[in-house]
């Protein structure tokens, strides 16, 4: 809420956000028909049509240089330009503002820029996920377009993304961090045994619906199976963290299921509507994306999503609820096993040591920082600087840095996995540093396989 | 699913063993420890069937009966004793219903004969000792008391006769008709006037001479038969048609009349017929039963061959009568005097045996050691006479594939040699081989172990057991077990012994049981007499039966490896209502008495037989002709009441399956007719754990069962796997069942939607879970009686799986083909059959991890490429991931390939492949070289410096690898051969600090100094052309 109205210069900021369809304008005179939804929607609309000209020049010109992809970002001294191309023609831009500072320098004012506080990665990311997030409620735009014609799909998007900007986007923007930024899956490591039983009981389970067509399952905000693919399973992933584990983490822990669902019209504090009938929610899914319903149900600290094709088997609630309560004594069963877990936990871990780590091949992300903590704001952007900077290593690479009085920061490469060490100890060396560093690879990693 | 095969529980083997059936001169003893059948011809063996025998031509055979060997003392008899006891049994005939009928019939004839009659008998037996003989004799004195003035003359014959007894039936010739024929004329003997023959039980060539001796119509109208049917000798399995073409020719036209039971001693005349060849005479003959077939005799298309036209003898054709052919019989027909032709058979030695026996009397019982080298018979009532024999000649059966046509001829030794028992008063009743080397007599008073050896042809008493009172023996040798049953007269008071087999001379004695009786209001007295047959006065014999302990009611069997003896009994809850119960004490070794632990109830009364195959306890019932099962180990058909448990039937009634013997496979004779088998007759005689033999019929059958029919009679999944899970064939079984389980889901078959609930994936899949569970537990136990699946037994039913056909990949189906016709909405649904029947299947091999993870056994690589190609078809590449992630694949270097061969599809499985191999530990050359096909040179060679010895061939395929990369990494960027130049400035640099060391030692061959010889020229070429610069460079 503060964040749209008063803004600190020395953050980044949303300046707009705009979708339009350059196809939709047929001639001279019917520009503003291409835009779809532009965020402040208070801009007049001739500076809505001039500013969506000026980016839509600039991805034509950058095209005539004829990269194989097309233009993403752009840097200004003030703003950052960002763009990220759907659905073949439908194209959604952020521009956010550059944090400045106002210095005196030999009697003058100056405004300085820090472009580096702005990571392109980063906050491309976020736009993406604000499409995927759009998708995975309403369907993509274009199937939206064939039922109901232009104003529908406008109206809809209205709706969405005013909420989304004001309660959601902003605090992503200013929040974000390297780890916020890989949208990955955090994976609750479970022994063999149990979490074959786990398959067991979710197999059971999903035989016990003909309409059923995947499950996906957590233990309080870990993910520990998802029958979906991979896309579709971080995605849902990331639904959860942004709007279920805040609110269930809060949440009375009981042994009765509960059922879930999300209002995102609602004020982000009470979007989590809890019953104990059968309720569900429609999301769509897969590629192309198609509706499905969603059945969250909550156990304890297990949050179980399932996905079904439709709500044929659902409508009838009294033999569902039975289906599902059948199983209330599986879980039950297993569940003494992860809070003896959970307690085990954060045991060996050396207080000097802080590390990232993200597979791209099965999104699996895990991370030891904690952000909140962290003292030192420009950190965030040299691991964020270097994590980019890692894209251009193929397959392999790695970098170690520090500055005075900061960390060791050693970022990584092998193959698909990014891996972001933090070591806190000042006064070491490379070579020490390097053979820490071996040492951390070889306890904590050591099954798998780091190319050097 | 119903088909032929699995229509029966119960099954006969298909091929029985045939021997010569029990009736003609042959007797058959069954050695249930050796499992040996011994058919001894030529002799009556057996006490009540005596018979007759020849006299062979050949001179050298030729005994003259005052030769004979046998004993004149042994068999010196009294003679008032004998003609009190024969008027005795011709009171008794003269009473009996039989002899109203028999009386009948003979007056009929008689009456009808113009002249006065003759009566010619052959082959009574011993007069003296067999009860048989006294009655045959008895018979014939009282016709001659009764028809005295019409019988002009008696002649007798047995060549068996002793002197005694010849003198006695000369003193005993009241009327003085008997002409005792000193002369063995092979009963070809021709007729005088009308005569009546007399020849019970008498042999086939004896009926075959007399016919061929008054072979012309005038004597055959005079001539009345009272001996063996013919009818019955021609539909003989092993008939020989040319052989006894007599007995064939005169069924043509032949008359029997049967006659009713002899009740008080049914073996005296049991089935023996008047036959006679006149039709004028008889006219109680009913005209229905000849049957006027058309058929010629000799048209060989005619099911039933051994049935002749039905004819009079005038209607038969004169040139029968021309034929005269006198017949020839061969040694192995022959049923020779002086020795018995004894032709063993069994499943144990596969092969038959035959060799002959000195004539030295009856044989009690007869019975080899376990490897066949020495045969004990006992003959008397105080000796075992012991006969060495060579080794068994081996047949590759390669070289005799017919097995059961022809018996390998055993050769004796010459010389047989006896043991008498100790105590000189006893009894003998019976003898055990524990060994090949020991042998336990067990007599009335005692138990006595001896050592033989055969070489000395001698037996040492090893020890003695006094038990006075026995009153029978129960014998295993399997089981190590000898059963003694003695104390109380009542038979119910049991001994144990277990002895040893590996270690000699050990008879232990068990504590001392008792069997409860029903109670029993007074004591009868014990009657030595067992013979009992179906239409004995069943009221009489059972209640004999409730009261005392007999033999035959009691069983040894292990069951589920413990050792049970097992009673039957008759109970009588209800006033005349009975019912069957079988007892099951268990005998234990760790001396505590025999426990009372299992009682199967059947709530039908009548004659029972067990047989026990596959721990399953088997009732034959004989009056209902139906058999019931039990499981001693089936909790839901048993209850237990704080003592014993009690079962009731598993399966009830069932059947066995009807059986065809077909003699031409059985034997070697020509006649090609199969017969249908009367199953539960009563003259089947069972043994456990699976023999069942029918006497009359001369087949031996081993019962098996059929587990296949089990699928379709309990629906029950669980339970019906319980079952088969004890069953040690049942392992082919289960593979059907699992196998029809699964198939029902990714192939349901809807042929009846009422079964369709049933069978939905997730009560499968539960079902599966379980049962998988259950097969493991056994497997992981590993029992010997148990059917042990492993998994290439569950993977050749999970493979079915690989039949579902892939999912289309992802994304070809669009949102727009989905309205857009029938026929790709078909696609979809079909698509989503697959993917449904493909998460099935995942799910069942999970489950099947899961469950081989639970008892720890290891999982076998096949059954990770299953689940992998499933997943893989389902195109659930992250579902895989997470599998590996979580190990529930383990590692192995061969997941690891398999993985990598998926790697060129959507999904990059090359990084936990890469992983897997690291975790390996073992695989690093594997690593190296994956990194050097992606070209990852520098990556392999940073590997290589830790995890490899470093060598010159190592370095030889690196810079061979870096050349290649370069050159693909030139087309795109202006790469001037950079990784060549690292690597070989590596290698350079590592061989010059090392030579000194290790390389030294390794002692580089000229050969690989070559090969490193042309990277250096290639290197020398590209960067040292210019000497400045490499010195810069470096």
């Amino acid at each position: 809420m503060t964040s749209t109205t008063e803004h600190n210069s020395l953050n980044v900021y949303l300046a707009n956000y705009f979708i339009y369809c350059p196809l939709l304008c047929e001639k001279e005179g019917q520009e503003h028909r291409k835009i779809l939804y532009y965020y402040p929607s208070n801009v007049d609309i001739d500076r809505q049509i001039r500013t969506i000209g000026y980016c839509e020049g600039l991805i034509q010109f950058t095209e005539t240089f004829g990269f194989d992809d097309q233009c993403e970002c752009v840097h200004l001294q003030k703003t950052r330009l960002l763009f990220c191309k759907v659905e073949h023609d439908i194209c959604l831009t952020m521009t956010l503002n550059v944090p400045n500072m106002e210095r005196k320098k030999n009697e003058k004012s100056i405004i300085e820029y820090y472009d580096e506080h702005i990571n392109d990665r980063l906050m491309l990311s976020i736009l993406k996920m604000s499409y995927r997030y759009f998708v995975l409620q309403h369907g993509t735009m274009s199937s939206l377009v064939q039922p109901n014609g232009i104003e529908e799909l406008k109206n809809t998007l209205k709706i969405y993304f005013d909420k989304f900007i004001q309660n959601r986007l902003h605090r992503m923007i200013v929040d974000t961090t390297i780890d916020s930024s890989y949208f990955g899956i955090q994976f609750l490591p479970v022994e063999k045994i149990n979490y074959i039983k786990i398959q067991s009981i979710l197999r059971r389970f999903e035989l016990r619906f003909t309409s059923l067509k995947e499950t996906l399952f957590l233990y309080r905000n870990q993910l520990i199976w998802s029958g979906l693919n991979q896309d579709d399973t971080s995605l849902i992933y990331s639904y959860f963290r942004l709007h279920y584990w805040p609110q269930i983490k809060t949440l009375q822990n009981t042994s009765t299921i509960r059922y879930l669902t999300i209002d995102t019209s609602a004020n982000p504090s009470d979007e989590l509507i809890i019953s104990t009938d059968v309720i569900s929610q429609e999301f769509f899914l897969g590629c192309p994306a198609t509706s499905h319903r969603i059945v969250v149900i909550n156990i304890n600290l297990f949050t179980i999503f399932c996905i079904f094709y439709n709500d044929e088997e659902l409508s009838n609630n009294e033999t569902t609820l039975s289906k599902i309560n059948s199983y209330k004594k599986d879980f039950d069963e297993i569940l003494p096993y992860f809070e003896e877990n959970s307690r085990k936990k954060h045991s060996t871990i050396d207080a000097n040591v802080r590390t990232i780590y993200f597979n791209k091949m099965n999104m699996a992300h895990s991370s030891t920082v904690d952000w909140n903590r962290e003292p030192n704001n420009t950190m965030i952007g040299i691991t964020s600087t270097l994590a980019e900077d890692l894209q251009w290593f193929h397959p392999s690479g790695e970098i170690m840095v520090k500055r005075e009085n900061d960390p060791w920061i050693i970022a990584k490469r092998s193959d698909m996995r990014e891996l972001l060490v933090i070591i806190n100890q000042k006064n070491a060396n490379l070579k020490d540093i390097s053979d820490k560093i071996k040492q951390i690879f070889s306890t904590q990693f050591n099954n798998i396989l780091l190319l050097e | 699913m119903t088909n032929n095969q699995s229509g029966y529980f119960l099954k006969l083997s298909s091929q029985p063993i045939v021997f010569e059936p029990i009736s003609n001169g042959t007797s058959v003893f069954y050695d249930k420890d050796n499992q040996q059948l011994f058919c001894v011809r030529g002799s009556g063996a057996m006490e009540n069937t005596d018979s007759f025998r020849f006299i062979r031509r050949k001179k050298q055979n030729r005994r003259i009966i005052s030769n004979s060997t046998i004993n004149e003392n042994q068999l010196s008899f009294n003679q008032e004793q004998l003609i009190k006891n024969i008027e005795n049994k011709i009171d008794i005939i003269y009473k009996s219903y039989f002899w109203k009928q028999f009386e009948k019939n003979f007056l009929y004839w008689i009456n009808q004969q113009i002249t006065s009659i003759d009566i010619l008998s052959y082959g009574l037996g011993h007069i003296s000792s067999s009860i048989c003989s006294q009655y045959q004799y008895a018979l014939l004195k009282l016709i001659e008391k009764l028809f005295e003035n019409k019988i002009e003359n008696i002649y007798l014959y047995d060549p068996i006769w002793t002197k005694d007894e010849n003198n006695f039936l000369e003193n005993h010739n009241t009327y003085s008709k008997y002409i005792i024929l000193k002369e063995n004329n092979q009963a070809n003997q021709i007729i005088n006037r009308s005569s009546f023959i007399y020849i019970p039980f008498c042999s086939k060539p004896i009926h075959n001479n007399l016919l061929y001796s008054n072979w012309n119509k005038k004597n055959l109208n005079e001539i009345l038969f009272f001996g063996n049917s013919l009818e019955k000798f021609s539909n003989e399995i092993k008939f020989d048609q040319k052989k006894f073409f007599y007995i064939y020719q005169a069924t043509n036209f032949s008359i029997e009349i049967s006659l009713p039971l002899f009740e008080h001693y049914i073996n005296a005349f049991n089935e023996q017929v008047f036959t006679l060849f006149n039709h004028n005479i008889i006219s109680i003959i009913n005209e229905n039963k000849i049957i006027q077939l058309k058929n010629k005799k000799n048209e060989k298309s005619i099911e039933n061959k051994n049935q002749l036209e039905k004819i009079t003898i005038e209607q038969l054709s004169e040139d029968i009568w021309s034929l005269h052919i006198k017949p020839i019989y061969t040694n192995e027909d022959e049923i020779v005097v002086s020795s018995y032709c004894v032709t063993v058979k069994g499943q144990r030695h596969e092969q038959a045996y035959s060799f002959r026996l000195e004539d030295k009397g009856a044989i009690q019982s007869i019975k080899f050691n376990p490897d066949l080298s020495v045969l004990a018979i006992k003959r008397n009532s105080n000796s075992v006479e012991f006969l060495n024999f060579a080794p068994i000649p081996q047949i590759t059966s390669s070289t005799r594939p017919s097995i059961s046509t022809t018996a390998t001829i055993l050769q004796s030794d010459a010389i047989e040699y006896s043991q008498l028992s100790k105590t000189k008063s006893s009894k003998l009743y019976d003898f055990n081989w524990l060994s090949d080397k020991e042998i336990v007599f067990v007599t009335d008073q005692s138990i006595e172990h001896y050592l033989l050896n055969a070489e000395k042809r001698t037996l040492r008493p090893l020890k003695h057991y006094p038990i006075p009172n026995t009153n029978w023996q129960l014998f295993s040798r399997e089981m190590n077990l000898l059963l003694i049953s003695a104390g109380s007269p009542s038979g119910n008071s049991l001994i144990p012994f277990s002895f040893h087999k590996m270690q000699q001379q050990q008879l232990v004695k068990l504590p001392k049981f008792e069997v409860d009786l029903p109670q029993a209001q007074s004591i009868m007295q014990r009657s030595n007499s067992i013979a009992s047959n179906s239409s004995l006065s069943s009221s009489q014999s059972t209640n004999r039966r409730c009261y005392e302990l007999t033999e035959r009611d009691c069983m040894l069997a292990t069951i589920y490896d413990k050792a049970y003896l097992l009673v039957i009994r008759q109970v009588f809850r209800v006033a005349g209502q009975g019912s069957v119960e079988v007892v099951l004490y268990q005998i234990e070794t760790d001396h505590k008495p025999a426990q009372k632990r299992h009682i199967l109830r059947l709530n039908l009364y009548g004659k029972c037989a067990l047989n026990v195959v596959d721990n399953l306890i088997l009732i034959h019932h004989q009056p209902t002709k139906t058999t019931y099962i039990y499981d001693i180990e089936e909790n839901s058909t048993s209850q237990y009441d704080g003592f014993q448990t009690i079962h009731e039937p598993l399966l009830s009634q069932l059947s066995i399956q009807p059986i065809n013997v077909n003699w031409q496979l059985a034997s070697s004779t020509i006649s090609t007719s199969s017969t249908t088998i009367e199953l539960y007759s009563s003259n089947w005689i069972v043994f456990l754990p699976n023999v069942i033999i029918d006497v009359k019929m001369g087949c031996l059958w081993y019962l098996s069962i059929n587990l296949d029919y089990l699928l379709d009679l309990i629906p029950d999944r669980l339970l019906l796997i319980d079952i088969l899970l004890r069953r040690i064939n049942g392992k082919s079984s289960i593979l059907t069942l699992l196998r029809t389980l699964l198939t029902n889901v990714i192939a349901p078959v809807q042929i009846d939607s009422n079964n369709l609930s049933n069978i939905s994936a997730s009560n499968v899949l539960d079902c599966w879970i379980e049962i998988i569970d259950r097969i493991n537990r056994v497997f992981i136990e590993n029992s010997s009686n148990r059917p042990l699946l492993d998994q290439s037994d569950i993977y050749s039913v999970l493979s079915l799986f690989s039949t579902i056909a892939s999912v289309s990949t992802i994304g070809t189906t669009t949102t727009y083909n989905r309205s857009l016709s029938i026929t790709s909405s078909d696609t979809i649904s079909d698509d989503n059959h697959q993917t449904k029947a493909l998460k099935f299947a995942t799910s069942v091999v999970i489950e099947y991890i899961r469950s081989l993870n639970g008892f720890n056994i290891q999982v076998q690589y096949f059954i990770y490429e299953l689940l992998v190609n499933l997943l893989v078809k389902n195109n659930q590449f992250f579902q895989l991931q997470q599998l590996i992630q979580y190990q529930v694949l383990t590692d192995s270097l061969k997941l690891a390939c398999l993985l990598l061969s998926l790697s060129n599809k959507q999904q990059p499985t090359t990084q936990i492949a890469l992983d897997m191999l690291k975790r390996l530990t073992n695989a690093n050359e594997e690593i190296v070289e994956i990194l050097l096909g992606h070209n990852f040179v520098i990556e392999a060679l940073h590997f290589c410096m830790e995890h490899i010895p470093i060598t010159r061939t190592l370095a030889r395929k690196l810079l061979e690898a870096a050349l290649k990369s370069d050159e693909i990494l030139s087309s795109t960027t202006s790469n001037q051969k950079l990784l060549f130049f690292t690597v070989y400035t590596f290698f350079e640099e590592y061989f010059q600090h090392t030579t000194t060391i290790s390389a030294l030692a390794q002692l580089p061959t000229t050969n690989d100094k070559d090969d490193l010889e042309m990277f250096k020229t290639l290197f020398n070429l590209h960067f040292r052309n210019q000497d400045t610069d490499v010195a810069n460079i470096q």
